[in-house]
């Protein structure tokens, strides 16, 4: 390995095992495993459960299988899931309430993604959830019904508590690059200077059972189409130096969660899973909590806590 | 922090990297190609309909169904190109579910390639544009198409 890329797996692992507040990651898990528990209860498998074999067109694990999983599967799976997930929201029982959660969630995942289409609207999600399956002990250290509250004993701070949220916070930023590129890479800087999204908002319109206003209203502005597909690019692609500069996620969270509450707009397509992952992930939750607490004290005991 | 967590980090990640240069999609790995290509304003797509025992022919939206019949697009991408025993099967998958899922007892299903420009626009929704027929399935399989 040449020295410059030496260099960059040092700064790399220095990145991703750093130490960081065992309330944060506490945070993540609640967070993470709530929102996969609101998936579970909304995400809409009935529409392919018992789907005929000839149409079965399996992707990953699903290989194993010769037809889609029938509705009582999904009856018998989908509460599980929900009660596992929130379990291991609570903290509870995490060696057995992570794994079943994500379990169910990917099976009810790739029967989605087994009709034809690779769906991407959990992956984040399902993705950022891996690191916490790794660490059952450290994300219920704190913040877990199942555990006794010891409150005069300051949240433990270590390694083992960051490296599940910044290797979350690395797969996020992954996934943003990487969809930015591959545009780029099969696009090349036409999705931008071409009419290419004109024509998407256009089609995306014309799908919806009435006009999208929103949609239309870009869509019949040249400049603002190609001005919001730059802007896609940059944030895209640029999410990834929200790892190396401290302040940029300031710019670029409030900045995606826009762009999928306009996609969301303009084109009826639902990826708050994504969003709140990206929410969830980069916002030190914990770091909010001792802010607020500490605003909430009269003031000379501010100093005292501080 | 346990010991696996360096080589379980650098293996998600590799992985991660993996599957979006050689556009694997082991979900959930996927290589994130989303609209990842140039829309234009020439479109091409399939639309089925129904033909019952009276002649009457009517629409049979199958992309909009449940029971897993909503890829109809792509799974016609995989039809044009299929072998002659998949066809079959195809034809006799959407003849026999028409009952079930808009109450057709159809004895064909006709499926037409249609051709439309997004630009060409009336009311805000697109015109319809050209239609060819291209295939036609009965209950035992493909009758007639390339």
């Amino acid at each position: 390995m040449t020295d410059r890329a030496r260099n960059a797996f040092d700064r790399a692992q220095a990145f991703a095992f750093a130490p960081e507040d065992s309330r944060r990651l506490a945070a993540m898990r609640i967070g993470l495993f709530s929102l996969l528990a609101w998936r579970l209860a909304v995400v809409d498998v009935d529409r392919v459960a018992g789907q005929p074999a000839a149409l079965f067109d399996p992707v990953s694990v699903f290989h194993l299988l010769s037809e889609m999983p029938s509705q009582g599967i999904v009856d018998a799976l989908r509460p599980l899931g929900i009660i596992a997930a929130l379990a291991a929201a609570a903290g509870l029982w995490p060696r057995l309430s992570f794994p079943l959660a994500f379990g169910v969630a990917v099976f009810g995942e790739l029967m989605l993604n087994s009709t034809g289409k690779i769906i991407h609207n959990e992956v984040l999600l399902v993705l950022c959830l891996i690191p916490l399956l790794a660490t059952p002990t450290a994300a219920t250290r704190v913040w877990s019904m199942g555990r006794r509250r010891t409150p005069e004993v300051a949240a433990p701070v270590g390694v083992a508590y960051g490296w599940p949220i910044r290797t979350a916070m690395v797969i996020v930023a992954f996934a943003y690059l990487f969809v930015g590129l591959q545009k780029l890479r099969y696009s090349g800087v036409e999705w931008v200077t071409s009419e290419n999204l004109r024509w998407v908002l256009y089609a995306s319109s014309d799908t919806q059972a009435e006009p999208n206003t929103l949609g239309l209203f870009v869509a019949d502005r040249a400049w603002l189409a190609h001005l919001m597909a730059a802007g896609t690019i940059f944030l895209e692609v640029g999410f990834v130096a929200c790892l190396r500069f401290a302040r940029l996620p300031w710019l670029f969270v409030p900045g995606v969660i826009s762009l999928h509450i306009g996609i969301w707009l303009m084109m009826d397509l639902d990826y708050w899973a994504q969003a709140l992952t990206v929410l969830i992930v980069f916002v030190n939750w914990a770091a909010l909590v001792t802010l607020l607490a500490a605003r909430r004290l009269p003031r000379p005991l501010r100093r005292v806590g501080a | 922090m346990p010991r696996f967590a360096r080589p379980f980090v650098t293996l998600l990640i590799a992985a991660m990297i993996a599957t979006a240069v050689f556009a694997w999609e082991p979900w959930p790995l996927t290589s994130f190609r989303l609209f990842s290509h140039v829309r234009t304003d020439e479109q091409t797509g399939w639309v089925a309909r129904t033909v019952e025992g009276d002649g009457f022919e009517g629409a049979y939206p199958i992309g909009a169904q449940e029971l897993g019949f909503r890829g109809f697009g792509f799974v016609m991408a995989e039809f044009v190109d299929a072998s002659d025993e998949r066809q079959d099967e195809l034809c006799r998958t959407w003849v026999r579910a028409a009952p079930e899922l808009i109450g057709v007892e159809a004895t064909q299903v006709r499926l037409y390639q249609r051709h439309w420009e997004l630009s060409e626009r009336e009311d805000d929704r697109a015109l319809p544009g050209d239609e060819d027929l291209v295939y036609v399935c009965d209950g035992e399989g493909l009758v007639s198409g390339d």
